[in-house]
């Protein structure tokens, strides 16, 4: 009973922890186009700031939150919508702070241009996105786009794996999520004890463990 | 496979490890969508899978062993298995580009560059090579197949093996190469052993990979195995002949301590 670790104290607690930023993203994810592969922002607007706004859906939660400010002002609008629910913002400059027109879509150049913080870099995402208007097909590889910038950022910008014997590059929150599952658990030899006994307690929700 | 973790904390050490094993298992079955009964055998990689087939299937000089030409090497070494029993085989011929004339083939218990005189024989539909070769009724056959050759990236039919299979073959799938680029669905496409390596679906870990086998295949290949160690066994009885093998089937191939 060499891998028998446990003591008389509390048991530890070994779990995955799901919410942590270790976790490893699916594809189903990016398809909801988390945080860090948010399309970029028009280029002639933009008042949204990136970093502030938490889902697609935190324009309408903005507001939401100006109409129902109660330091605000009377306005003209609040006749307009004296109900709780929200209703579509008018385009009036006072009481929204933010520009609607831009429609946010996942954008296939997520994963290739850097945000724009620069004119030069805003005259080449222009260059690409022009690109994408002239070859539209090569918007449909976003999904690779998105994944290299997420998990495979060891890769150089300029630089391409190709495999033909069948060798895929592990992304890097594999690596990240073992690490930390293997410094956090005690693992011991499945034949110490009877691993169809362990299988029956957990399907019944009994504890064998002492 | 973390999302699916529904671990009790009190779980440690050997019982975490087989926790942690059944659902790396089910999560095995579930993404190849494997029928219910089906068994995940952990091996070193996907030559390890297919050489545990391979070396417990009891070939005889009655039935035929098929395979590709375009097939990896650890598909082709089963052959040296096959002749050890005197099983003859019977390769499925190769187009110039690669993969599986499915309707041609030869008896071939010569040298490989005697094929190449026999590429252009045409054998009818009705007189497919599986049919040529099927076993007599209650003989053990094998079929092997390559599901993506990896010498020149075909990816034959695999509703091949089901026909096969019908014909009284084993059917063994090397899914090494297909797996990473495919989807493999094995209720849709029943293969009696599928052989995968873990790291060329997503390059970590290496060092593992999986024998899935279909209801009923373990159960009959574990007698079969010529050998024993560590706790593929559950009896032995010594000095004598008795052993008991282990009664999970995963178990009863995997080598560990």
């Amino acid at each position: 009973m060499g891998s028998n670790h446990s003591r008389p104290t509390a048991p530890t607690v070994v779990a995955i922890d799901t919410s942590s930023a270790l976790r490893p993203r699916s594809l189903k994810r990016l398809k909801s186009a988390p945080h860090s592969l948010r399309p970029l922002r028009p280029l002639e607007s933009a008042s949204v700031s990136r970093s502030s706004s938490p889902s697609y859906n935190s324009l309408s939660e903005k507001h939401v939150v100006v109409e129902r400010d109660p330091s605000r002002k009377p306005h003209l609008c609040d006749c307009l919508a004296p109900h709780d629910y929200w209703q579509p913002p008018l385009p009036t400059k006072t009481l929204l702070p933010v520009t609607v027109s831009a429609i946010y879509l996942p954008s296939p150049t997520a994963g290739l241009l850097p945000t724009p913080t620069s004119t030069q870099r805003t005259q080449s995402d222009a260059a690409y996105l022009r690109f994408l208007h002239d070859y539209p097909q090569y918007s449909s590889s976003w999904h690779v786009d998105a994944l290299r910038r997420s998990e495979y950022t060891r890769l150089a910008s300029d630089e391409t794996y190709v495999d033909y014997m069948g060798g895929a590059l592990y992304p890097a929150s594999l690596i990240s999520v073992h690490a930390e599952f293997l410094q956090s658990s005690v693992l011991g030899n499945t034949h110490s004890e009877s691993s169809r006994s362990v299988l029956s307690s957990l399907g019944c929700g009994r504890r064998s463990d002492p | 496979m973390a999302d699916d973790l529904i671990l009790n904390h009190s779980i440690r050490s050997s019982k975490l490890s087989a926790a942690l094993t059944a659902t790396a298992r089910a999560a095995v079955l579930s993404f190849f969508n494997a029928p219910p009964g089906s068994t995940v055998v952990f091996t070193a990689n996907a030559s390890a899978a297919l050489k545990l087939v391979g070396e417990a299937f009891p070939f005889t000089p009655r039935a035929a062993f098929i395979l590709p030409e375009d097939a990896h090497n650890s598909v082709h070494g089963i052959r040296e298995f096959a002749k050890a029993k005197g099983a003859p085989l019977v390769y499925l011929s190769s187009p110039p580009r690669g993969g599986v004339r499915v309707r041609e083939a030869f008896v071939s218990d010569i040298p490989f560059t005697a094929h190449i005189a026999h590429l252009d024989a045409h054998i009818p539909a009705s007189q497919t090579l599986i049919d040529k070769h099927a076993p007599p009724a209650g003989t053990p056959a094998l079929f092997a197949y390559t599901g993506q050759s990896n010498i020149t990236n075909s990816k034959p039919p695999l509703p091949v093996l089901a026909h096969a299979s019908d014909r009284g073959f084993t059917t063994l799938l090397d899914a090494a190469a297909l797996a990473p680029t495919t989807p493999i669905d094995l209720t849709h496409t029943p293969v009696d052993a599928v052989a995968i390596s873990f790291y060329k679906m997503f390059g970590f870990p290496t060092g593992i990979g999986a024998l899935v086998l279909a209801p009923g295949i373990g159960a009959w290949l574990r007698e079969k195995r010529p050998w024993f160690a560590g706790g593929t066994v559950e009896v032995v009885q010594v000095p004598g002949t008795v052993v008991g093998r282990a009664a999970a089937i995963d178990e009863a191939f995997e080598v560990s301590v």
